[in-house]
């Protein structure tokens, strides 16, 4: 279980935050939605000890992520910085890295296989050489091998083609544990529909609903009351409401098209 | 014990940049010591074996450490730019701080001592093959454990180093940080000319000269200015060997242990902060 608990990160003092007093809590499976440039890989990186907080906690099964060291199996992320150990292989990354953070190497090149990336490719490429989507494959494959007790995937679906997309949906269903998924994209709506959600704009955590939820609701500007979601975004109120006004949340597309609904 | 160490060491030998660091710079430095900076033949400049011989101290006393100080130069850069993944990995993997700074050292001193071996073998080889003299210092496995001891020095300045700026938060300062280590050889090198007198003691890796000068001649060095007592021009206070090891040990653990608490303290540098 993850929680946050009032979270601030600002990443230079003249810089304006990047997490705005973030309260969550993740168990089970999780889905974290919001633009690009709202936070979302930023909270992951809290949740990881690798960002410290201005202000605020990231706990992680109870505990203070800051105070934490050597909990095998406390937490798996994608999220590829953390990839980026030595000058070897993608192959050679996926032995060693599975052997440092008690994965199974055997379970992360099935996973990799499914989604294209053979042995004998991997042997060929530095995990930098690898195409964006590979790359993605590959750090996903590493983070679920490990079947940690809380898994982070960071935005897992991008670049990845349609099949590729509903198998990796399929399989993401099936993992134990608490699960946090972070993505742009509002077509997850539709398979993850019982997943708790959060919405994240502009470094501020909006939630939890359901995703079934948000997937049956519109998007209009202004303050609705019995909204089911209301959030700020550029300075602009927006509500997320059941009924026929405004446009439904899949039909963005992408959590980025917020801004244009916006404007004008 | 993880697999962390092998992977270190298979890294360390087949990365191309820590190589062309490591083993290209050193030879050139190598090869401008023995070609451009000494004089043809020692008959020519009127020197017989021992000041051959004393070239030969010199260069492994002085080109040595400079040039380890110039693989250091890469070896900071590394640790900044992969700390995500050391914090991580410390965190939620088998190794805990003090473990990965001790499986990373055991990682990397096959590559010191691959280093320090190839300084030693070329300034031998292009020795002879300049002056066609074969001159073996006194004590070579006290010249190689001296290179070695001057590679760990530097090792340990080089993780601090980056520790420290990452601490700090100093993330635009790896560039001028990471010169830190070439900045302490030169400190070193300027030994040659001028002595530290007792503050030797206190310096990192300046007594290791001492060191090697006295296993390569088998003579006891002064505590600076090895030029002015090479040349006999003048009189300097002899090192005091036992005092100059212990100095060196000192450091050594004194480094490692800031590692320890330094990566406890350190986060991790993102692609955001550096401004890549």
């Amino acid at each position: 279980m993850l929680r946050a608990e009032n979270l601030s990160v600002q990443y230079r003092w003249r810089q304006e935050p990047v997490l705005r007093g973030v309260n969550a809590e993740f168990e089970g499976r999780c889905l974290l939605l919001g633009p690009n440039g709202s936070g979302k890989t930023t909270l992951f990186r809290v949740f990881s000890g690798l960002t410290p907080p201005k202000t605020g906690k990231a706990l992680i099964d109870g505990e203070d992520v800051t105070k934490i060291f050597g909990r095998v199996g406390a937490l798996a992320t994608n999220l590829p910085e953390v990839y980026n150990l030595f000058f070897l292989n993608a192959y050679d990354h996926v032995v060693a890295y599975s052997d440092i953070l008690g994965g199974d190497p055997d379970r992360a090149f099935e996973f990799m296989e499914r989604l294209g990336l053979m042995r004998d490719y991997l042997r060929k490429r530095k995990p930098w050489e690898l195409s964006g989507g590979q790359r993605k494959a590959f750090t996903t494959g590493l983070a679920l091998s490990v079947r940690a007790r809380n898994t982070l995937l960071d935005e897992p679906f991008e670049q990845l083609d349609p099949a590729k997309k509903a198998w990796l949906a399929e399989k993401l269903s099936s993992v134990e544990g608490t699960l946090v998924v972070n993505t742009h994209e509002t077509w997850v709506l539709k398979p993850f529909r019982d997943w708790v959600t959060y919405l994240i704009f502009e470094g501020r955590a909006y939630g939890p609903v359901k995703a079934g939820d948000l997937l049956e609701s519109r998007l209009v500007k202004g303050r609705v009351e019995d909204a089911v979601i209301t959030f700020e975004a550029s300075g602009k109120v927006f509500s997320l409401v059941r009924g026929e006004e405004g446009s439904p949340l899949t039909e963005l597309v992408t959590l980025d098209r917020v801004y244009e609904a916006g404007m004008g | 014990m993880s697999r962390y160490a092998y992977y270190k060491l298979k890294d360390m030998i087949t990365n191309v940049e820590a190589l062309a660091w490591g083993i290209g710079f050193i030879e050139f430095w190598v090869i401008m010591w023995i070609f451009v900076f000494s004089p043809s033949s020692p008959q020519e400049a009127g020197w017989g074996e021992a000041v051959v011989k004393g070239n030969i101290a010199m260069a492994y006393s002085f080109l040595g450490i400079l040039s380890m100080s110039s693989a250091a130069v890469g070896l900071t850069a590394g640790i900044y730019r992969s700390s995500f993944a050391r914090r991580f990995i410390t965190k939620f993997g088998r190794l805990g701080p003090a473990s990965l700074i001790a499986e990373d050292f055991a990682g990397s001193i096959a590559s010191i001592v691959l280093f320090a071996g190839v300084i030693f073998f070329s300034v031998e080889a292009l020795s002879y093959a300049r002056w066609g003299t074969l001159v073996v210092p006194e004590n070579p496995v006290g010249v190689l454990a001296d290179l070695v001891l001057a590679g760990i020095i530097l090792y340990w300045i080089a993780y601090d180093i980056a520790m420290a700026l990452i601490v700090a938060r100093r993330v635009r300062g790896v560039s001028g940080g990471s010169m830190l280590s070439l900045i302490v050889g030169f400190i070193v090198y300027a030994q040659l000319w001028v002595s530290f007198g007792k503050a030797a003691y206190a310096v990192p890796l300046a007594p290791v000269p001492a060191l090697l000068m006295y296993h390569s001649l088998g003579t006891y060095p002064p505590i600076g200015a090895y030029l002015l007592w090479l040349t006999g021009a003048g009189k300097v206070e002899a090192i005091d060997l036992r005092l100059a090891a212990l100095s060196s040990i000192l450091w050594v653990a004194a480094l490692a242990l800031i590692a320890v608490v330094l990566t406890r303290k350190g986060g991790a540098v993102s692609v955001e902060e550096l401004g890549m």
